[in-house]
């Protein structure tokens, strides 16, 4: 079967979406959507696309796409995604980070159960080849166990935090953290697309008693020797046997005991982004093909990531340790300074308000 | 050879015997008296030594002052016993650790030491246990290439083993300037029965001049290694993370180096004999710096820059940013923390 795509969002991440059309047989780019008619226009002369809209419901009604690509701000999604989904749009491809808000996680969830449609977070490294591979490697044991994971990049945490924290969990195998301690400063963070402090650092526990250290800020480690801002993402693992390391632009590969040689192969973010973004696209329709092939980065393991994330935020609020447990619950460890406190019902919007007002002051 | 040197020990609790055990084995070093306010302490000594022992170490100064005072008193009376020392003019003092109870007390001691030409030493004796000196060289001689992650962990606490750790990670870092810290406490309350009165838990984030970061993780909620699933104060690891590879290193088990110029795990140390006779090491330096001259690796300038850290985390916990040392940083964060008990 062919697949009928659009994109939502005619800006410069809509062209890294649909430049690679052209590289997939059995989809086609057929409707693009903005506001901004010039842009609209160019972009859609840009790549050949028939069908120019500036209002998503006409869009959705006269093309009946299988597939939208929702490239726009981070700050309304789920206004968007439910329309989509309750229109009858069989997948939507939805920019990172998923949303800005806890809320807005779980009904996005609500809606995409209800309706059936899939959801997919354009966390498109998952389909570099060096991160399956790791995954693999771990999963083989030739490594032991996993003992610290060491991942940094200089984006913030709403920002380059989603792909970090993404890639962590599917090496690991989409292991969940149990608990969180984080710290947090930057109010400029607000000022930026992705609002959110700009500085995090967490350490994250895991099953296992395994640690992960998560830090999203431009006074992060990162890659040393790396000046590009954005090409700052990096993650190390250390492992009883091992070590493995995966750097954005440099190199990734493994030690291992008994083993002569270093295993090193390069990545490239300039190289690996094209074909990254065109096997995720691809892997979309292969989910629609097939139900039993899903997409890497659908939202049973893309809200954990969020999940996790917004339980930083809600650490660094409370300046404490506390517990991430499944169904949205976070509960405060007994353990945090000078008090034990319960807090039922989650991470709520209101906490990531409050971390920022606790910022400001 | 010079003659030995004449050494007293201060405060004659449970933590003196490693002290005693220590300077009565290297030739050179002779205790010659002993002070503790507690009767069980003197007893301690006399059962031990047939030297004087004294209950006040006022006392002890008056009657002979030693070449090297052993304050292995708990931290609170330190500042004290060390001025003391200091105004009596000894050649050299060893400080067990934490050298001192507040930041400020701590810079006071080295500045007096240093102006009166006295030694002042703090008893981090890691930096002579073979797993250590294994790690240490394997980074300078660039077996992991340039390194730029310090991970410690330890069961001890902060104020208890803390110190070493944050020690360990100066040393092997080669002394670096510290930019900033940043710092997370918990579990106050159970960290109030502990040795050294501070939070039971404690995560701190240190970032270096040279673009390197530490990562230090102390106390009960610590990852514990996993080859070693039952002992607890054995349990201080120093990783070194390096662009070529890395070194593992645990107390009184060994040195474990992954690097390109060797074939997987390589182990550099293994055991605990060496650890077991780092305090005779401490020592045996001691006497041949005062002896000889030279600066001893547990200077405490270097020791110093670690209690900074320590407190820089304490007073980054508690401000919840990140901070950078400075002579106005606030000495009391660590005691605001505590609160009353």
């Amino acid at each position: 079967m062919k697949y009928r795509s659009a994109i939502v969002g005619c800006g410069p991440r809509g062209k890294s979406h649909a430049e690679v059309y052209p590289d997939i047989a059995n989809m086609d780019l057929i409707a693009c959507c903005d506001l901004d008619t010039s842009r609209r226009d160019s972009f859609a002369d840009e790549f050949g696309i028939p069908g120019r809209y500036g209002d998503l419901d006409e869009m959705v009604a006269k093309e009946r796409p299988d597939v939208v690509h929702l490239v726009t701000q981070p700050d309304a999604r789920l206004e968007p995604i439910s329309q989509l989904a309750e229109a009858g749009v069989p997948a939507i491809i939805v920019e990172k980070p998923l949303t800005l808000w806890p809320s807005e996680a779980m009904k996005i969830e609500e809606v995409s159960a209800r309706t059936g449609c899939k959801v997919i977070v354009n966390t498109q490294r998952r389909y570099f080849p060096q991160y399956p591979a790791i995954r693999e490697l771990i999963k083989s044991g030739r490594l032991g166990e996993v003992v610290f994971v060491r991942a940094s990049t200089w984006g913030g945490p709403l920002a380059m935090g989603p792909h970090l924290m993404d890639l962590v969990m599917m090496v690991l195998d989409e292991q969940q953290p149990e608990s969180v301690w984080a710290t947090a400063e930057g109010l400029e963070g607000y000022e930026w697309s992705h609002a959110a402090p700009s500085h995090v650092m967490a350490t994250y526990w895991l099953p296992g008693d395994r640690r992960v250290f998560w830090e999203c800020t431009p006074r992060g480690l990162g890659t040393r020797g790396v000046s590009e801002y954005w090409m700052h993402l990096h993650i190390d693992i250390l492992c009883t046997e091992g070590l493995i390391w995966a750097e954005q632009v440099g190199t990734w590969g493994y030690q291992v005991r008994g083993d002569s040689d270093v295993f090193s192969e390069p990545a490239s973010w300039w190289d690996q982004s094209v074909p990254g973004q065109r096997d995720f696209t691809a892997a979309v329709a292969t989910w629609l093909d097939d139900s039993s092939k899903p997409h890497e980065c659908r939202l049973d393991t893309a809200l954990p990531v969020m999940w996790a994330i917004f339980g930083a935020l809600k650490s660094a609020k409370l300046g404490c340790r506390i517990t991430l447990q499944r169904e949205e619950q976070f509960i405060l460890d007994a353990s945090q300074p000078g008090r034990t406190v319960s807090v039922p019902g989650g991470v709520t919007d209101n906490d990531l308000k409050a971390l920022r007002n606790g910022l400001a002051r | 050879m010079a003659g030995s040197l004449r050494v007293s020990i201060v405060g004659c609790g449970n933590r003196s015997v490693e002290h005693m055990n220590a300077v009565d084995s290297v030739l050179g070093l002779d205790v010659v008296s002993g002070a503790d306010e507690q009767a069980d302490g003197r007893a301690r000594f006399s059962d031990r030594y047939e030297t004087p022992v004294y209950d006040d170490f006022s006392k002890l100064l008056a009657q002979s002052v030693p070449d090297v005072a052993a304050i292995c008193t708990m931290e609170y009376p330190r500042y004290q016993l060390t001025m003391q020392a200091i105004g009596a003019g000894v050649r050299a003092i060893v400080l067990e650790k934490p050298m001192a109870r507040t930041v400020t007390g701590a810079r006071e001691m080295v500045a007096a030491a240093g102006a009166a030409g006295i030694r002042l030493v703090v008893c981090h004796q890691m930096r002579f246990a073979d797993e250590f000196v294994a790690a240490k060289l394997a980074v300078e001689r660039g077996m992991i290439g340039t390194p730029y992650l310090y991970r410690a962990s330890s069961y001890g606490q902060l104020m208890e083993q803390g110190p070493h750790m944050v020690d360990m990670v100066l040393w092997l870092a080669n002394d670096p300037e510290v930019q900033w810290v940043m710092g997370q406490v918990a579990d106050i309350e159970d960290g109030r029965s502990t040795v050294h009165p501070a939070p039971a838990f404690v995560l701190g984030y240190v970032s270096f001049a040279d673009g390197s970061r530490a990562v230090l993780e102390c106390g009960r909620s610590f990852q514990r290694a996993v080859e070693l699933p039952d002992e607890t104060w054995l349990q201080k690891r120093v990783q070194v993370l390096g662009t070529d590879g890395v070194v593992d290193s645990i107390v009184a088990h060994g040195c474990k180096l992954m690097s390109p110029a060797v074939a997987g795990w390589q182990t550099l140390a293994s055991g605990d004999s060496s650890w077991n006779r780092a305090t005779v090491a401490f020592y045996e330096e001691l006497r041949d710096v005062v002896n000889d001259g030279g600066t001893h690796r547990n200077n405490a300038e270097a020791s110093l820059t670690g209690f900074e850290i320590i407190h820089a985390i304490y007073a980054a916990a508690l401000a919840r940013e990140r901070i950078e040392i400075t002579p106005d940083m606030d000495p009391m964060s660590l005691e605001k923390i505590m609160g009353p008990a």
